[in-house]
């Protein structure tokens, strides 16, 4: 004991004992299983009025947005639909199994004004689906003639978050308890130069996507 | 850097004290060894990051430096702080490295060496490494709001200078936001070219330089400080100006072959050049010379 002296053995020993509790409570079991669901089998190609539309033949991302979404999303389902009257919306969802790094935030206003869109009135809502409110939050973007009103949120673990901060909570609280959250974005979005009837659409069109789901796949779109 | 010429091999009774430090740099080894693992695997093969070795190394040698003066010195430890310090960082430690909170587990560091330190050697050997440890910082991850916040601003400037210039050399280019479109190409100016990244390591290796070659001299260190922002950004913009120029003249593919032969490293070496260069020019003016030579 003397050749090191207490102090020193002591602290060192607390060290290691702080690893060891670190190594302890890494949570290992993911929440569920990303095979369990298809995400292109749950979100029909037509519901209510809305039927996929067959003209718009989607443009891939480049390789390196690409490589960058899958390394963050295991699915991902992006469609453009049509209704009765002509009008289109454009449905993005995508789920990543596991969202406990606190880097993989991804905010569509970011998003956006990094592809080269300028974003105007980025507002935090919360949008009554059926018999839940859920936090949603909207914004405008614009780029040369293209404007585009947004609604999107994510999911983490088992709820609808809507900062940074709680995200974090949301990941601790699972964390501490041996679970690793997965997460889930949906993002609606149209052209338009009119963002309140836009919204108003959005909900609409979200309404109608629940309504035709099964049970199940509504709690992973709204948390439960 | 004459300090550490003078410096002698340790006398036989300091390697005593050396030894009573082996149980807690084990300790320390077995905590953040493995973060060290995952961090080269993951956060420094970012561009942003990518400073992160050097920052442990010259810590390490700066606290190095220190060893006769600690060791030697009469101290008396600050128990209740130090205890404090190192519980607070032992907790950040758990939390983070368990929940992969990378900001707290790396954040860790700071409390965990300073209570280490108070624990052992007290408030004025504290002081004397206050640089190490303040340094430890760029070993910390941007947090997330601090880089999407300057991002947008900083890809507006570049884009907007470029399109100056351009603009005044006579070349058809027009700017949407962060859009630029020259001739029959549209380029993005992507986030990568807001210089975020290299100003972050940038500033980290230029404060290294600062401590080592200009401290003392309150004014120049000041001067130093403050042109590492436009010096990341001026060479931002010359990278994306060449990227167009030369997507403009020799087409796309000779752009993106570019775009990937260029950035990074060579950019971030021509800053530091600058950054040094400047250094130079300062030193010649009188007024700014004084202590600067010495450590």
């Amino acid at each position: 004991m003397k050749y090191f002296g207490r102090k020193s053995l002591l602290v060192g020993a607390i060290m290691v004992l702080a690893a060891g509790a670190a190594l302890a409570l890494k949570p290992s079991r993911a929440q569920q299983d990303a095979a369990v669901f298809d995400l292109e089998k749950s979100i029909s190609r037509s519901f209510g009025d809305w039927i996929v539309d067959p003209s718009v033949i989607p443009i891939p991302p480049t390789p390196d947005i690409q490589a960058n979404l899958e390394k963050i999303y295991a699915q991902i389902v992006s469609r453009t639909y049509i209704n009765t009257r002509g009008e289109r919306m454009m449905l993005t969802v995508a789920y990543g199994g596991d969202q406990s790094d606190a880097l993989k935030a991804h905010r569509q206003e970011v998003c956006y004004a990094a592809q080269g869109f300028e974003i105007r009135d980025v507002v935090h809502q919360n949008m009554r689906l059926g018999d839940k409110t859920i936090p949603v939050t909207r914004l405008f973007a614009v780029r040369g003639l293209r404007s585009e009103p947004v609604t999107y949120w994510f999911t983490m673990g088992d709820r609808v978050v809507l900062g940074r901060l709680e995200r974090l909570m949301v990941q601790l609280e699972f964390g501490f308890s041996g679970r690793i959250p997965d997460g889930m974005l949906v993002r609606v979005s149209n052209i338009s130069s009119d963002p309140a009837r836009a919204f108003k659409g959005h909900e609409e069109f979200i309404s109608a996507l629940l309504e035709g789901m099964r049970q199940g796949d509504v709690h992973r779109l709204l948390g439960s | 850097m004459s300090s550490v010429l003078e410096q002698r091999i340790l006398p036989g009774s300091d390697v005593a004290g050396l030894r009573l430090w082996l149980p807690v740099m084990l300790g320390l080894a077995v905590m953040y060894v493995p973060t060290y693992v995952d961090l080269a695997h993951g956060l420094w093969q970012n561009e942003a990051h990518a400073h992160g070795p050097i920052i442990l190394a010259a810590v390490a040698w700066l606290v190095w430096r220190e060893r006769a003066a600690l060791v030697g010195a009469p101290t008396r430890s600050a128990t209740l702080a130090g205890s404090a310090a190192l519980a607070l960082g032992l907790a950040l430690y758990i939390i983070g490295r368990s929940q992969r909170v990378a900001l707290f587990e790396v954040g860790s560091h700071i409390p965990v060496f300073a209570g280490t330190v108070l624990l052992f050697l007290g408030w004025r050997a504290l002081a004397r490494l206050w640089f190490p440890l303040v340094f430890l910082s760029f070993l910390v991850p941007l947090p997330g709001f601090v880089v999407e916040s300057i991002t947008g601003p900083l890809k507006n400037i570049v884009s907007q200078v470029v399109e100056l210039v351009l603009y005044g050399l006579d070349y058809p280019i027009a700017r949407t936001g962060v859009m630029l479109s020259i001739g029959q190409y549209q380029l993005l100016v992507a986030d990568a070219c807001s210089g975020l990244n290299s100003i972050y390591s940038l500033a980290a290796l230029g404060l290294l330089y600062l401590r080592l070659a200009a401290s003392g001299n309150f004014l120049r260190a000041a001067f130093l400080l403050a042109s590492i922002i436009p010096i990341a950004l001026a060479a931002n913009i010359v990278r994306v100006l060449v990227l167009i120029l030369v997507t403009f003249h020799l087409g796309d593919e000779a752009g993106q072959s570019f775009l990937h032969g260029f950035a990074g490293m060579t950019l971030f070496a021509a800053a530091l050049l600058l950054l040094l260069g400047f250094d130079a020019l300062l030193r010649r003016v009188p007024a700014l010379r004084g202590a600067g030579a010495s450590t």
